[in-house]
C-alpha cells in the first residue's frame, strides 16, 4: 500500500499509513490488514492476543506463539511506524524468528542463548529483504523483537527494542528486558531492519523456582503500566488458577480501557501448573 | 486511567452491482474511571415553572418545591448551581444575587429556603426561562452545564419563533432534561426543547412521584464526566450522509444537527458522558463501484476537545454474491424496527385523537407486533394501557374506550425509549 502515492481510483495523494483513500474512499490497502486487526491465539499454556487498538488504522504489531511437548515460543514484534510498511516487517521478523527458535528446540544440542541469537540474526535478515526494503532504502521497515523460549527447564529472553518481558510470581515480580530507547521516549536506540545499527541483541535467561507467568507484551500494553509494580497490579486480580488466553485478555482490555492509543500485543506462557497439560500442543502466528 | 471511549460498527457491508445504500449501527461505549470531583468542573441550574396553573391543584406547586429541594440534595459539593422560577419571565431565585454558587451544606439550605418560598402565579415562557439559565451558565464558565426544566403547561406566554430564538441561543451551552407535570402540557413541544438541548423529556403524571424522579436526574446529571462529545462522521468524495440518528438509549434524530468540519466531514453533538454506551444508526449513499472493489463508506470518530478519541470504519464492498448482498444485519434491523416502533405510536395516537380510529388501530397493532417481536417490554406496557391485545404476533388489536390523558401522554413521551438487541448468539 505505502508503494502508492496516489490513489487508482481517484487520484488523490495518499498517506503511508492509509487503508483507504481520504478522498474517496477506495481500498487502497490490501484485505488482509482487516484481519490483523484483532487475533487471539490459545494453546493452554502459551496464549496470546494482538489488537488494532483505538487509534490506529491497521495493527502493525505481530505475534507468534508456539507450543510442543511442555516447550513453548512467543515472538511479538513492533512495527517502527516512522518506517515504510512497518506491519510487513513485524509479521515476517515475527514469524521468521518464532520458527528459528521452534526448529532449534526440536533439534539436538539445544543452547538456548545461542538459538535465540540466531533466531534474531534471522529476523533481522528477514527485515532487510521484504520488498518494501528494497523500494525504499532510505526509510526500510524496521520493526522491535522479543522472544521467550520455555524449555521446561530454563526461561530464555532476547529483544531488541522497547518491546517487553516480565516475570510475574506473586510477590516476585520482574521485569527482564530493558528498553534499548532513549529515556522515557519512544526513540528507539536498537531495531531490526536495512537501516538498524549494528549490536548484539539483549538475552538473559532465567531459572524458575516454582510456577509464575511470564508476560510478554508491546508497548500498547506497557504504555499504561511503565513500572513493573504497575504491571504486576494489572496481572494481580487475576485468578491464579485462569487460564493464559484469560489473562492476556484481561491485559488487552485494560490497555483498550486506558486509552487504546498504540496497537496492543500481549502474550502470557504459564509455567508450573496443571494448566501446562491440557489442550494439544501446536503452532500458530 | 481517565475515560476512554470505544466504537464498533456493526454492519452488512456487501452490496449488489450500483447499490448505493450502507446502513450501521455505531456502539459507542465510555468506560473507565469517571473521575468524580476531580477533571471536569459542573454546573446545574434547575427551572421550576411557578405559574399560576401550578396552582391547581395546590399539590402541584409543593410537589414542585419539595422535588425542587429533592434535586438541590443531590448536588455534589463544589458544583456550581443555581435556581429558576420561570412565568412570564425566567427569575433568578437562587443565589439572588446573580450568577451561580458552589454546593455546600451551608448554600444548599439557602437555595431550599428560597425554594420552599415559592408562589405559583403568571403565565409560561419557557424560552424566557432558558435565556435565564444561558445567562447563569455563561458566567459559571463549567466544563459539564446541565439544567433540569419542570413545566405543567403549554408554551402559552411568548410566540413560538420567540422559542425557537431561544433554543438557538442556547443549544450547545447547557443540555438540558424537561418533565411534563400533570397532563397540560404538550409532548412535541417538550420533545423539541429536550432534543435541542440534548436531553431527555419524561412525564411525571402524579405530583408526590417527582421528587425521586428530580433525584435521580440530578444523579444521572451528576455522573457525567466529560462535557462536549462529538460524534464526526467522514464520508468520501460523491457520498451523502442520509442521516444520523441516536437510536439506543433513545431515538433522536441527529441529522439536522450536524455541522460541517471540512468539505467530507460532519461533527454531530452528543452532549456530555458518563460510563455510558449509545448506540447510533447512520445511513450513507456512496457512489456504486464495480463488483468486488471494496470501499471506506464512512469513518466515525469521537471527538472530545477537539481530540479524536477511538473511531470506527463503515465499510462497503460491491459483489455479485447475492446470499451476500441480501445478509440482513441484526442491529440494523432491530434498530430500524425500534424506529418504526416509535413513528406508528405517536402516528397512532394522533390518528386516535383527530377520531381515526381505522389508521389508529392499524398503526398501533403494528406498534404492538413489533414491541413484542423486539422484546420491548416497557413499550408493550405502555401500549397495553391504550389498547387491548388479542394477538400480538399478528398484531390484532382493539382500541380501548376509555383511556386517561396521563397513560396516553406517558405512551407518547416513551415511545421514543428503545431495547437494545436481544443476545441471542
Amino acid at each position: 500500500m505505502s508503494n502508492l502515492v496516489h490513489c487508482p481510483s481517484c487520484g488523490a495523494r495518499l498517506t503511508d499509513a492509509d487503508r483507504f483513500c481520504e478522498a474517496c474512499g477506495a481500498r487502497v490497502g490490501h484485505p488482509g490488514d482487516d484481519e490483523r486487526d484483532h487475533a487471539e491465539i490459545d494453546l493452554g499454556m502459551v496464549a496470546g492476543v494482538t489488537d488494532r487498538g483505538l487509534l490506529h488504522e491497521r495493527n502493525e504489531d505481530a505475534l507468534f506463539v508456539s507450543r510442543a511437548d511442555g516447550t513453548a515460543v512467543v515472538v511479538i514484534c513492533d512495527g517502527v511506524s516512522s518506517s515504510t510498511d512497518p506491519h510487513s516487517a513485524a509479521q515476517v521478523a515475527a514469524d521468521v524468528g518464532g520458527r528459528a527458535l521452534v526448529s532449534a528446540l526440536q533439534g539436538g544440542d539445544w543452547n538456548p542463548d545461542a538459538a535465540t541469537v540466531a533466531a534474531i540474526d534471522a529476523a533481522q535478515h528477514a527485515v532487510e529483504t521484504v520488498p518494501a526494503a528494497i523500494e525504499h532504502p532510505e526509510d526500510p521497515p524496521a520493526c522491535t523483537f522479543v522472544s521467550a523460549v520455555w524449555d521446561g527447564h530454563d526461561l530464555t529472553i532476547g529483544w531488541v527494542g522497547d518491546s517487553r518481558a516480565y516475570w510475574i510470581a506473586g510477590d516476585d515480580v520482574r521485569r527482564f528486558t530493558v528498553d534499548d530507547a532513549w529515556d522515557d521516549s519512544h526513540t528507539l536506540t536498537r531495531w531490526l531492519g536495512a537501516d538498524a545499527p549494528l549490536a548484539a541483541p539483549g538475552v538473559t535467561r532465567f531459572t524458575p523456582k516454582g510456577a509464575g507467568r511470564v508476560i510478554v507484551c508491546s508497548d500498547g500494553l506497557w504504555n499504561y503500566a511503565a513500572q513493573t509494580e504497575e504491571l504486576a497490579a494489572l496481572v494481580a486480580p487475576t485468578a491464579e488458577g485462569a487460564s493464559s488466553i484469560g489473562l492476556a485478555q484481561t491485559l488487552t482490555r485494560a490497555a483498550l480501557a486506558a486509552g487504546g492509543h498504540d496497537n496492543i500485543t500481549v502474550a502470557v506462557l504459564t509455567i508450573g501448573t496443571e494448566v501446562d497439560a491440557t489442550d494439544a500442543p501446536g503452532e500458530e502466528s | 486511567m481517565t475515560n476512554s471511549f470505544t466504537a464498533e460498527t456493526y454492519q452488512n457491508e456487501y452490496l449488489p452491482a450500483g447499490g448505493s445504500e450502507i446502513n450501521a449501527i455505531v456502539t459507542v461505549t465510555c468506560d473507565g474511571e469517571a473521575p468524580i470531583g476531580g477533571g471536569a468542573t459542573s454546573a446545574v441550574v434547575v427551572i421550576v415553572d411557578v405559574s399560576g396553573s401550578m396552582n391547581v391543584p395546590r399539590s402541584k406547586i409543593r410537589a414542585a418545591r419539595d422535588a425542587t429541594a429533592a434535586a438541590i440534595d443531590c448536588i455534589r459539593d463544589g458544583v456550581l448551581f443555581g435556581v429558576v422560577a420561570g412565568s412570564e419571565d425566567g427569575d433568578q431565585v437562587y443565589p439572588s444575587w446573580g450568577g451561580m454558587i458552589a454546593a455546600s451544606e451551608q448554600t444548599r439550605g439557602d437555595a431550599k429556603n428560597a425554594v420552599g418560598k415559592l408562589k405559583a402565579g403568571g403565565g409560561t415562557a419557557i424560552g424566557e426561562w432558558l435565556k435565564t439559565a444561558n445567562e447563569m451558565f455563561r458566567s459559571a464558565q463549567a466544563d459539564i452545564c446541565h439544567a433540569i426544566l419542570l413545566t405543567d403547561g403549554e408554551d402559552e406566554g411568548e410566540s413560538p419563533a420567540a422559542l425557537d430564538r431561544a433554543l438557538d441561543e442556547c443549544k450547545g451551552r447547557f443540555q438540558c432534561d424537561c418533565r411534563g407535570i400533570g397532563t397540560d402540557w404538550r409532548v412535541s413541544e417538550l420533545r423539541t426543547i429536550a432534543s435541542a438541548l440534548l436531553g431527555t423529556v419524561d412525564i411525571v403524571a402524579a405530583p408526590e412521584a417527582l421528587a425521586n424522579d428530580f433525584a435521580a436526574m440530578t444523579q444521572a446529571a451528576m455522573a457525567k464526566s466529560v462535557g462536549d462529545v462529538r460524534l464526526r462522521v467522514w464520508a468520501p468524495q460523491g457520498a451523502e450522509v442520509a442521516f444520523v440518528k441516536q437510536v439506543s438509549p433513545a431515538i433522536d434524530d441527529l441529522t439536522p444537527k450536524g455541522v460541517a468540519v471540512n468539505d467530507l466531514a460532519c461533527d454531530y453533538p452528543t452532549g456530555a458522558w458518563g460510563r455510558e454506551s449509545r448506540d447510533y444508526h447512520i445511513s450513507v449513499r456512496v457512489r456504486p463501484r464495480e463488483i468486488d472493489e471494496e470501499a471506506l463508506a464512512a469513518r466515525v470518530s469521537l471527538v472530545v476537545d477537539d481530540e479524536i478519541v477511538s473511531q470506527s470504519l463503515i465499510k462497503a464492498i460491491w459483489t455479485g454474491d447475492h446470499a451476500l448482498s441480501t445478509r440482513i444485519n441484526r442491529e440494523v434491523a432491530h434498530y430500524t424496527g425500534q424506529a418504526e416502533l416509535a413513528n406508528v405510536i405517536q402516528e397512532g395516537l394522533a390518528a386516535r385523537k383527530r377520531g381515526n380510529d381505522d389508521e389508529a388501530t392499524t398503526k398501533l397493532g403494528r406498534a404492538v407486533q413489533i414491541a413484542a417481536e423486539s422484546g420491548n417490554d416497557g413499550t408493550m406496557k405502555l401500549l397495553s394501557t391504550v389498547v387491548d391485545v388479542d394477538d400480538a404476533a399478528t398484531g390484532t388489536i382493539r382500541l380501548k374506550r376509555s383511556v386517561t390523558d396521563a397513560d396516553e401522554m406517558t405512551l407518547d413521551t416513551r415511545s421514543t425509549k428503545t431495547t437494545r438487541i436481544e443476545i441471542a448468539d
